[in-house]
Formats: C-alpha cells, structure tokens, sequence
C-alpha cells in the first residue's frame, strides 16, 4: 500500500521501541473511551504518541 | 498491511527523485498502522531578527529556532472500512509523528504536531489526512518539545 522503491543501504536509527510499538497496537485495540483512559494512565510512554486531554478520565465528582 | 512496492523504471543520462521513497522497509509512523501517502513537504526555516544600523540598514542578522516545517497529507487505509476508519481517529489523537525509512533522511524522526489536523471526508472520494508538524534542528531542543506533557 505504501510506496517504494529498490533497497538501499541508507537505514536511519528508528526512534520509536519496539516495546512503545506494542503498546500502541494494544491501545488502539482497545474498545471503549473509558480502556483507552484506563491504559493510557498506566503507560505514561503514551502520551508522546497521543495526545493526553483526549485520553485523560473525567474526574469523579 | 503494505503490497509489494512496485518501483518506477527510468532510462536516461540522470535520475531523478521520484515519488516518496522508502529505504528498502516500508515507510511506518507510529500510532498509524496502514495508509497510502500523498504527498509530502518540508520546509526548512528558522526565525530571523535584523540589527540595523543608525543609518537603518541591516548591519546583523542573529537566526534562531532552526526546524524543519512539515505538511503531509495520506489517505486512511486498512484491511476493512473499520481499519480504514481507526486510523482517521488516530491521527487526530496524535502527539507527535515518529517517521522511519523516508530515503530522504530528513523526513525521518520524531516531529511535533502543530494545530490544525486535517481528515477531510468526500462523498465520492477517499478520505484524506493532513498534518502539519515540526522537527527542530537542535535534538536536545526537538527531544524536550516533543517529550510527555508536563503533569500538574
């Protein structure tokens, strides 16, 4: 789906981990709002995906 | 979910740079697992300030705050409409843009999302996606602006 040409040998370091790889997938397959909140409060990596007053729980009141 | 890259033949005394090329691995920005790029521009600029003189010509020029500005502009796709949606909702709900395996090394890295993504729907066409963002030259500089939200 994605463009390409002929390999070369240019190869930039990836910035993003693998482990943050992970935990994105595993985010966006989660479901609901509240999940998404849920593990996005747990796993602070994702806020420098994701942008945190989206995915941040209203407070109780 | 990338097909084969099919690459463009040229024949003639130069080549020229052609489409937007990956280095051998297809191109990925982290949080968007599938989508076809459209197009994609950087502009390198920095903010310019001139000391005149008392004649008032410009004797100086002090150039800070050098990045690179960026727009680029794909089309959500995936295995099924569903996919194709999720990844519309992702870009919005981007931070920042991790980019490998441009060959164009410059388009590679980590850059902050400026305001004003785009997902623009069409009744008879595919959707399209366009952010702007921006990757500062200092990497000290570009790792604190695009590092986790300050919390309280």
């Amino acid at each position: 789906m994605i463009m390409a040409d002929t390999p070369t040998t240019s190869a930039p370091a990836p910035e993003a981990k693998k482990s943050t790889e992970e935990l994105v997938k595993t985010f966006l397959a989660l479901k609901t709002h509240a999940e998404k909140c849920a593990f996005f409060a747990k796993n602070k990596e994702l806020a420098q995906i994701f942008r945190s007053e989206l995915f941040t729980a209203e407070p109780t009141k | 979910m990338p097909t084969t890259p099919i690459s463009e033949t040229q024949i003639g005394a130069v080549a020229y740079l052609y489409g937007i090329t990956n280095d051998g691995t297809n191109i990925a920005i982290t949080g968007l697992a599938t989508f076809e790029l459209d197009s994609d521009e950087i502009s390198y600029t920095w903010s310019e300030k001139e000391n005149k003189d008392a004649t008032g010509n410009t004797r100086n020029l002090v150039q800070t705050n050098f990045k690179s500005d960026r727009t680029i502009t794909f089309t959500p796709a995936g295995a099924d409409r569903a996919a194709a949606a999720a990844i519309a909702d992702a870009a919005i709900a981007l931070q920042n843009l991790v980019v490998t395996h441009y060959k164009v090394a410059a388009f590679n890295g980590t850059y902050r999302i400026k305001p004003g993504t785009k997902v623009s729907l069409k009744m008879d066409d595919n959707a399209s996606i366009t952010i702007n963002a921006e990757k500062y030259a200092n990497s000290t500089q570009n790792t604190n602006l695009t590092g986790t939200p300050i919390s309280g």
